[in-house]
């Protein structure tokens, strides 16, 4: 009896604290909201946003994308058997699944070419570089997208004239995991610059798989990021190497003597507003991979078998250029454009066959769209947007053509917010697909997607609520459950965002998807969370969030807990024990193995992607 | 989309209810007079009743610095006993002793600092509600 007075005056004490914050703190957590520099960047017509402020990212130590990316709905942190993120990989065999998610940094999309959506190879990249994250769910603006997608994601860079100095940091963990960052930023009078150097020697968990030799996904990158800016001009330089151990690779039981994939990817970027009305921006891209692959059994291409040893090397180039007009006429919002993007593969070597000299080595995006936002009121606007692209692709293999439309309606009041939007989509296989499977089959129709969302917000005074749900269909669509049945989708997203104080907040995110006919299931429920608390008390920061999933393949249930707590030994000085995955029980996806002999399916090995890890960071600023 | 140039740019609003409350908290005059070399926070002070902006530092009875530019030109000055300087980098407060306390930016946040030592030179006695970011040394 007295031990549960006690707790309930414990209880009393501590929601008196937050109850009581005072005016300093409410005028501070009020400027911090609406100075976020999220706030200049968010695009409310871009679709449907989950959001990592910067105080969001620093609260929950997010290092990588990945930490980020594990906590979000719909599509969530997943790697394939290559070990390479990829959220919509099916565990089978085929390259990725991802070129639906497109990866934007500082508004200008960082792809890996011919080889599809940057994902792949950004999916858990270091962010120490970056200021927040925009999660744009559905259709996004034609404005932002070359290519069509499902989940846009933004990454926005530190602004040198708040973040300006330097910091560096050094980061040890389980295993012999390491990382270590340094930049600088300055704001001059007439330009900024940044620059961003990180190294991570990833060693991860290892996979068991019933042989002397379990899988690896350890993997060494060395990531530059930077840019210099003025009032109307931009420009990125971004290198990143990146050496893998590939998992299960191209073994199709799963035991490979020898797996890695190893990258260097450069992007270039440069963008320049011409005047009031005018911008344009141009992209180059190149990538360098150098796959090895070594079984006990042969490895299977197309209906051949290129023996049990396998060396590719491979280029390709990617350039991008865009012209926007943009101009207000009364109460229209015009937006109107032209992209273009063109893919090539350089060179493609497989050792001791030579340059495979396959015809398919080209291919040209060429969009245009057009896009009105009609003002009703102060608070109301009407949309409507359409795209077409052409994508045209020489040896001999079919051209598609793309017509996207987008219509939408969107109130934002004071508290309260509502967005619906009403769109039909196309999506074309990818060209790295293709020219894998050249020969056997280079005429897929396009996917068409057809969908509603909508979207009810409410901010009150020391909380934010929103609720998202969304209906798709597909046609044709690249992931149909072996052309038994249209697929559908029936999504819903609630989020509920709680600060307590200027100190201490709260944040509830619940989901639940239903799918029909998808990859080779007929039905699949799925259904995730995600709780979160992050304190600030003086010189100490903690942060507990986490994440659960369930799907109805097995209902079992998944949770991912990652806990902090920072100490700020001084202004310079930040000292921070991390764990992630601290129960081991994060979410698995089942990797499929076929034994060689008899052809049949093996028991899948059940991975996750999210390692059981402690980490010490030190950060210094300077 | 494209983002060119400086995407940073101060909400008026919430910054003006900021300021109001941190100056009125260290002056007791009714109308106070800023020196700052800062545009956008010029722009936004001069919406303002109570902030009125001076052009000149000895006007002054608050002078807020937002760059190292800035404090190298305070560096050599004399300034009155009277007049309160204030910075939005805390790491200024190392390179120039009259300097009160700063209003920073750090992991996402902005968050103030004031020297206990250096308010007391000034007689200045903040709010209760203050205290927390009030420390004794740097």
């Amino acid at each position: 009896m007295f031990f549960k007075k006690r707790y309930i005056l414990i209880v009393i004490g501590i929601i008196q604290c937050f109850a009581n914050a005072s005016e300093v703190d409410t005028l501070l957590n009020e400027y911090n909201n609406k100075n976020a520099l999220s706030q200049k960047t968010i695009d409310k017509n871009k679709g449907h946003l989950v959001l990592y402020t910067r105080d969001k990212l620093e609260r929950m130590h997010a290092k990588t994308m990945k930490d980020v990316f594990k906590t979000t709905p719909v599509l969530y942190y997943h790697e394939n058997r290559y070990g390479r993120p990829d959220p919509l990989t099916s565990g089978a065999f085929e390259p990725y699944r991802s070129n639906f998610i497109r990866l934007y940094i500082d508004g200008v999309e960082a792809t890996q070419g011919w080889m599809g959506s940057g994902i792949v190879l950004y999916g858990d990249m270091n962010i120490d570089f970056v200021d927040h994250i925009e999660f744009y769910y559905n259709i996004p603006s034609f404005e932002t997208s070359s290519e069509p997608a499902y989940l846009t994601i933004f990454l926005y860079s530190k602004e040198a004239s708040r973040d300006s100095g330097g910091k560096v940091s050094i980061l040890g963990g389980s295993r012999g995991y390491n990382a270590q960052t340094i930049s600088y930023g300055e704001q001059k009078e007439d330009f900024s610059y940044m620059v961003n150097l990180s190294h991570t020697d990833a060693k991860r968990e290892k996979i068991a798989n019933g042989t002397n030799t379990p899988l690896s996904r350890d993997f060494e990158r060395t990531q530059l990021f930077s840019y210099i800016k003025s009032e109307n001009q931009i420009f990125h330089l971004q290198v990143m190497k990146k050496n893998t151990d590939s998992l299960a690779g191209l073994s199709l039981d799963a035991t490979p003597l020898v797996s890695e994939m190893d990258y260097l990817n450069l992007h270039i970027d440069y963008g320049i507003t011409l005047s009031e009305h005018w911008k344009s921006q141009f992209t180059y891209e190149y990538l360098d991979s150098d796959i090895k692959q070594e079984d006990d059994k042969p490895f299977l291409f197309g209906k051949g078998s290129l023996g049990n040893k396998l060396y590719i090397k491979g280029e390709n180039r990617t350039f991008t250029g865009e012209l926007t007009y943009k101009n207000k006429i009364g109460k229209h919002h015009i937006t109107t454009g032209i992209k273009d993007r063109i893919k090539t593969i350089d060179s493609y070597t497989v050792k001791n066959i030579g340059e495979l000299h396959i015809p398919f080595d080209n291919e040209n995006i060429f969009s245009l769209f057009f896009q009105d936002q009609y003002s009703l009121d102060d608070n109301q606007l009407l949309t409507a947007g359409v795209e077409y692209s052409y994508i045209s692709r020489n040896g001999g293999v079919s051209n598609d053509k793309l017509l996207q439309i987008r219509l939408g309606y969107l109130y934002l009041g004071e508290k309260w917010s509502y967005k619906t939007y009403l769109y039909r989509t196309m999506f074309a296989l990818n060209s790295f697909e293709i020219y894998q499977n050249i020969g056997l089959n280079n005429s897929i129709d396009p996917q068409i997607t057809k969908g509603i969302t909508q979207e009810i917000g409410y901010t009150g005074e020391s909380f934010v609520m929103r609720f998202i749900t969304s209906y798709m269909k597909d046609e044709n669509g690249l992931l149909e459950n072996n052309h038994k049945g249209n697929t559908k989708y029936i999504i819903s997203i609630f989020n509920y965002d709680y600060a307590f104080d200027v100190d201490n907040k709260m944040a509830l995110q619940l989901y639940y998807a239903r799918y029909e006919d998808i990859l080779n299931l007929d039905e699949l429920e799925d259904f995730s969370g995600y709780l979160s608390f992050s304190n600030i008390y003086n010189k100490w920061s903690f942060y507990n969030g986490v994440v659960w999933h369930q799907n109805s393949l097995n209902h079992k249930n998944y949770f991912d807990l990652t806990s902090s707590a920072s100490w700020d030994i001084n202004k310079d000085i930040t000292l921070t024990l991390k764990a992630d995955n601290l129960l081991n029980k994060a979410k698995e996806t089942n990797l499929f193995r076929v034994d060689l002999s008899t052809g049949a399916m093996l028991k899948p090995l059940s991975i996750s992607p999210i390692d059981q890890r402690i980490t010490v960071e030190i950060e210094y600023r300077f | 989309m494209l983002l060119y140039g400086h995407l940073y740019a101060l909400e008026p609003d919430s910054t003006l209810k900021l300021y109001h409350h941190l100056l009125s908290s260290m002056s007791h005059k009714k109308r106070v007079k800023v020196y700052t070399e800062n545009n956008e926070y010029r722009k936004i002070f001069f919406k303002s009743n109570y902030i009125k902006i001076v052009l000149n530092i000895k006007d002054a009875d608050f002078i807020l610095i937002t760059t190292d530019t800035m404090l190298e030109k305070l560096k050599g000055k004399k300034l009155s006993q009277n007049t309160i300087v204030l910075t939005n980098d805390y790491r200024h407060m190392e390179q120039l002793d009259n300097i009160l306390g700063a209003f920073y930016y750090r992991k996402g946040r902005r968050q103030f600092l004031f020297l206990k030592s250096r308010l007391k030179e000034h007689n200045i006695t903040l709010p209760l509600e203050y205290n927390k970011y009030i420390v004794d040394e740097l």
